[in-house]
């Protein structure tokens, strides 16, 4: 008794099947992938004998679903087909496929800093020019903290030192917890 | 009397170096034009939390001259913050908020984010690799390595996109718990009639250390050992008494010294006994494998994560009859002509989440970072 019974289904965009590509029943050589962590459904490939020449309704970037009678197996999207043609006994298209975590997860990127402790200069950049910022009349530690010491020279009232935060473009500072210390001579 | 500073301008006597002078250190939201927060009198060290009232990409931490004044130069005059920790949400960092986040981000994949598990760990700090892009996988995976605050192992995967509360052919993102060897999902025994090949189930000696000693540096700075002849709980002496005494020693960097007992303890009841692990490559199982209850499941239906017990191997050395081997399916692959899957197995690994851990915690130095699998298939030859 053979139990497994593999059809496969296309989709041109959300839950809408392709029509008029009712050679997929012919499919042969179909294999598939699952792995975890990740996944769940990683490559999948099939063979479809037919002309490969001819208009083919199934395209590369659609969806892919493989069943076992009413049972899912498998889902990705296609990458790529191939046209077997030439001195071949059989001619037709080689179907290639993933599963969306390589081609969602995988492709995409993204440079976010969800909680950042970095004191170095990549993250808070000595700022060296600017509105009243006088570069030169002050030092800034990163041993372990931030602390600006104001050089021994003639300071005029609204000058200062700095250090400027920026994160990734498109990206926003929403919360900020630091210890702060402050001497100005008196204690 | 009129004095003057070094640099020969006028200074009120009462600003002299040494005197209190009017400083202040603000956190400024420039764009905005307000101050996060500012003080102006010697003050600290004090705590503050701010959630912004409107998030901004850029802030300034400035220290500023109020007055005209001349500095001694030294230590009298400064400000700082130490404990900087700069978020880019208000909530916790957690691996279900970081899962969202990037549930969220993807629109290629469905708004149901009724499958990512609550994990609330704090993953502070956190950022993308090296500061710059990363793959969303990777990133996934970086948060799944941390586990949970139990040290259990956790997953992120993507489920088939008819899981969607509303299916709409975007898959849904999960995070959950790697399930507990404790039951099984598949079954087989080694003499079963679907059973493809033979399987080789190696159990290794030469993994087994029994004898665990520590070196790590407390939060003073000092550099400790933890020597395993000292003390009972650091070597395992019925592992000695079998195998002989086979040592390893943990490098831990900066922890607590509680930290650095527990590690060992962990790492010494991990690896005192020989592990099983099937060396044979892939278990291939032909057209079905038996579910826990007993039923016949089609072989093209097996998939990764889930549990697999090899029902009849080598009872006499788990001590419990009929107890098997349960493995985690780490993969799968199916074979339509031969209607073969081809099985691999793996087990969870409680102590790369501990490990994982303290290295967040001093700074994410000295942990690889785990293994990312995409399921490409191979480019064409």
């Amino acid at each position: 008794m053979n139990e497994n019974k593999l059809t496969i289904e296309v989709y041109s965009s959300g839950t809408t099947r392709v029509t008029g590509a009712d050679d997929l029943a012919l499919a042969e050589q179909i294999s598939f992938d699952t792995f975890y962590p990740g996944g769940l459904f990683g490559a999948a490939s099939f063979f479809v004998p037919r002309d490969p020449t001819a208009s083919w309704q199934v395209k590369m970037g659609q969806r892919m679903v493989l069943r076992n009678g009413q049972t899912l197996c498998w889902e990705g999207t296609i990458t790529a087909i191939g046209f077997l043609t030439g001195k071949t006994p059989v001619q037709g298209c080689w179907v290639e496929a993933c599963g969306f975590w390589g081609e969602v997860l995988g492709v995409r990127t993204w440079q976010k800093w969800w909680a950042d402790d970095r004191i170095t200069a990549a993250a808070w950049e000595w700022q060296a020019s600017g509105a009243n910022i006088r570069e030169d009349w002050g030092d800034l530690d990163r041993d372990n903290r931030l602390r600006f010491t104001p050089k021994a020279v003639a300071w005029t009232s609204g000058k200062k030192i700095g250090a400027q935060y920026s994160m990734p473009f498109g990206e926003t500072v929403k919360r900020v917890v630091m210890v702060w210390t402050l001497s100005d001579g008196s204690l | 009397m009129t004095v003057y500073n070094k640099a020969g301008t006028f200074a009120s006597p009462a600003l002299l170096t040494g005197k209190k002078q009017n400083w202040e250190l603000r956190l400024r939201d420039g764009v905005g034009g307000v101050n996060i927060w500012s003080f102006t009198s010697s003050g600290g060290p004090t705590a503050r939390d701010d959630t912004l009232g409107t998030p901004r990409q850029i802030l300034d931490l400035e220290f500023l001259a109020n007055a005209n004044q001349t500095p001694s130069g030294d230590d009298t005059y400064h400000g700082q913050v130490t404990s900087v920790m700069l978020y880019s949400e208000t909530g916790d960092i957690t691996p279900t908020s970081i899962g969202q986040d990037i549930a969220a981000k993807c629109t290629e994949l469905s708004t149901d984010q009724s499958q990512i598990g609550s994990n609330t760990f704090v993953l502070e700090p956190f950022i993308t690799a090296g500061a710059g892009w990363e793959t969303m996988a990777s990133i996934l995976a970086r948060v799944a390595a941390y586990g949970d605050a139990s040290y259990n192992a956790w997953a992120f995967y993507l489920l088939e996109s008819e899981k969607a509360v509303s299916p709409n052919g975007l898959s849904v993102l999960a995070f959950a718990q790697q399930p507990a060897l404790t039951s099984f999902d598949y079954a087989i025994r080694v003499d079963e009639e679907n059973l493809d090949g033979p399987i080789l189930i190696k159990k290794d000696r030469k993994s087994v250390r029994n004898w665990i000693a520590v070196h790590y540096t407390d939060y003073q700075g000092i550099e400790r050992w933890i020597n395993p002849d000292q003390t009972t709980t650091q070597k395992d002496t019925d592992s000695i008494t079998t195998y002989g005494q086979r040592d390893y020693v943990m490098e831990l960097g900066q922890i607590s010294a509680d930290s650095a007992w527990n590690a060992a303890r962990r790492f010494l009841a991990q690896n005192k006994d020989p592990k099983f692990y099937v060396a044979s490559g892939p278990i291939t199982v032909k057209g079905w494998i038996r579910d826990a209850s007993g039923q016949r499941i089609p072989a093209s239906q097996i998939r990764a994560g889930k549990r697999l017990k090899i029902e009849n191997y080598l009872t006499d050395e788990v001590a419990t009859t009929g107890a098997g081997l349960t493995f985690i399916v780490s993969g799968t692959s199916y074979d339509d002509a031969t209607r073969t899957c081809q099985i691999t197995t793996g087990v969870p690994d409680s102590l790369a989440m501990f490990l994982a851990q303290m290295a967040l915690r001093r700074g994410g130095s000295g942990i690889q970072a785990p293994t990312i699998t995409l399921g490409i298939p191979p480019i064409p030859g």
